[in-house]
């Protein structure tokens, strides 16, 4: 049994953001402080934070997987770190330039144990035979739930 | 609760006020208990290195552009025989950080995750970066 903090809002200066499973149930919230937005703002080329203002609620809206993540010297049952995978169908140049969607690849985003985002990014997949895998993701993840 | 519509105009406010960052830019992130480095501001793809790096290569031509350390604390704490080391007044010393995890590791010259970190040692001499971690929360 999977165990997460979901219910506990963090202190304000956080986002919420609504979170399904792969078969559309809901399935709880996901923060995203203020203080890393505008870090991660600062750091990103036009066509990232269009990536970031477009693929990162569809992708928590609408995921085609996600893990819980391996962690080390924990307890099984102690809440895990997930990884959404979206497979957008669409990406945007440097420029912010609508792009189609990156075949190879998939979009994810990280949230930790307590349901706290903290980084999105372009992955490769891990095979055509698993389209919605990331590359290695037996290395990194867990348990796909 | 933000939907997708909400979430736009978050960021679209946010980024209208965020000012560029000057790169080289690093930051630790207390929720990803991570740390994260940006070289240059350009599309990439992510790599994942190891349990500890994944790395951000350029689009055009596979050069790195940007890395992430994930578990610092985790690694500090557990691996490090001396904290004080890489850990002091609230500062990590990167470049410390990847001589003793590399030094754990038993690559050839020419692999991989070897010239990974020769280019992230390169990136990140005398770089120290801002961490309270004995208030972080581990992940």
């Amino acid at each position: 049994m999977i165990k997460h903090l979901w219910n506990e809002p963090p202190a304000s200066g956080y986002v919420a953001l609504l979170a399904n499973s792969p078969a559309g149930k809901r399935w709880g919230v996901v923060y995203l402080s203020d203080a890393r937005t505008d870090w991660l703002l600062s750091t990103y080329t036009d066509g990232q934070k269009l990536e970031f203002e477009h693929l990162v609620p569809q992708t928590l809206a609408k995921p085609v997987a996600r893990f819980s993540f391996r962690t080390l010297h924990r307890d099984e049952e102690a809440p895990r770190g997930v990884c959404y995978v979206g497979k957008p169908d669409r990406a945007y140049d440097d420029a912010g330039t609508p792009l189609g969607g990156r075949i190879d690849e998939l979009f994810l985003v990280i949230i930790n144990c307590k349901g706290v985002m903290h980084k999105s990014y372009w992955y490769p997949r891990h095979s055509k035979q698993n389209p919605n895998m990331p590359l290695d993701f037996e290395d990194g993840f867990l348990e796909n739930f | 609760m933000a939907h997708e519509s909400d979430f736009s105009t978050y960021i679209r406010d946010r980024a209208a006020r965020a000012k560029p960052a000057t790169l080289p830019a690093w930051r630790y992130d207390v929720d990803g208990d991570q740390i994260e480095f940006v070289f240059e501001r350009t599309a990439s793809v992510a790599e994942r290195v190891n349990e500890f790096w994944t790395v951000f290569r350029a689009r055009s031509d596979q050069r790195i552009v940007g890395a992430m350390i994930k578990r610092v604390k985790n690694f500090i704490f557990r691996h490090v025989p001396n904290i004080v080391l890489v850990y002091q007044n609230g500062r990590i010393r990167i470049d410390y950080l990847l001589l003793l995890q590399a030094q754990q590791e038993k690559w050839k010259p020419d692999s991989v995750e070897a010239i990974v970190y020769e280019t992230l040692l390169e990136k990140t001499a005398n770089v120290q970066v801002e961490a309270q971690l004995e208030a972080a929360t581990a992940t």
